[in-house]
């Protein structure tokens, strides 16, 4: 094992990586959480990620069956203006055209992650 | 097992073998159960196999299972306007109103053939105007 000395400067490999490493942490520091309620289908949530976080089918039908069953699910992380750009989306996707009782679009926000 | 509070005693092993071992027509039942034992962020991970890589066999069975359970069936040829959006229903403006989004959001193929179907003599649309088509259609039915 090499011995840790603060002192020793680090080898530029070392440095990109962690440049590397700080940078995604900056990027990845917001989220979006969406919230459950009763008015719209799990066909509807898998669609809504599908298009509006670039999902795969088989994952976003995870995230419906967390937020049916948690209350809550995160659906995408990513810089503060991209995870507002998808809040936005999902706050306005519209009612679930398959049920009658679906008046409006599921709510959604975007947190520090 | 007495209840469906129970069912978040289980390991994530043991739930997903009882998952595994449930008849198709009684999953969903057993997953209301799951819902109603309030086991909340804990008992998702369990579904989830804790994310052991020994579990994922039966995760990605139940998930599978569940999705086909619960999914409507594929009619990616269908019109869903004229699938969802009843003639019944253009009484209720509030109603058409929520769907806006949903309208808007069809190709102007399948919101032609809609138009065509359900209003006289409507005009045809180009793509990308589908604002227009909305404006169109929502005018018309005020005038019903």
């Amino acid at each position: 094992m090499k011995p840790q000395n603060t002192n020793e400067p680090a080898a530029p490999e070392e440095q990109t990586e962690f440049l590397e490493m700080e940078q995604t942490k900056a990027v990845r520091h917001w989220k979006v959480v969406l919230y459950n309620d009763e008015d719209h289908t799990y066909d509807y949530v898998v669609d809504l990620l599908v298009a509006v976080c670039g999902m795969a089918k088989e994952q976003a039908f995870r995230c419906a069956v967390e937020v049916d069953m948690t209350g809550r699910t995160t659906v995408f992380y990513g810089n503060k203006e991209e995870c507002s750009l998808r809040s936005g989306k999902i706050n306005t996707w519209g009612a679930d055209h398959r049920l009658l009782r679906s008046r409006g679009s599921m709510n959604s926000c975007v947190e520090p992650s | 097992m007495r209840c469906p509070s129970d069912l978040a005693l289980l390991s994530s092993r043991q739930l997903l073998e009882l998952i595994d071992a449930t008849p198709p027509e009684l999953l969903p039942i057993l997953v209301r159960f799951l819902k109603e034992s309030r086991g909340g962020v804990r008992l998702f991970e369990k579904l989830m196999g804790d994310h052991e890589e020994d579990n994922r066999e039966l995760v990605d069975r139940f998930f599978n299972r569940y999705y086909e359970l619960v999914s409507e069936p594929g009619a990616a040829e269908e019109n869903p306007l004229l699938a969802y959006m009843d003639p019944a229903m253009f009484h209720d403006l509030a109603l058409i109103q929520s769907r806006e989004a949903f309208f808007k959001r069809q190709s102007i193929a399948h919101i032609n053939e809609f138009l065509a179907v359900h209003m006289n003599l409507p005009p045809s649309f180009e793509a990308g105007e589908q604002e227009q088509a909305w404006e169109y259609f929502f005018h018309e039915l005020l005038k019903l």
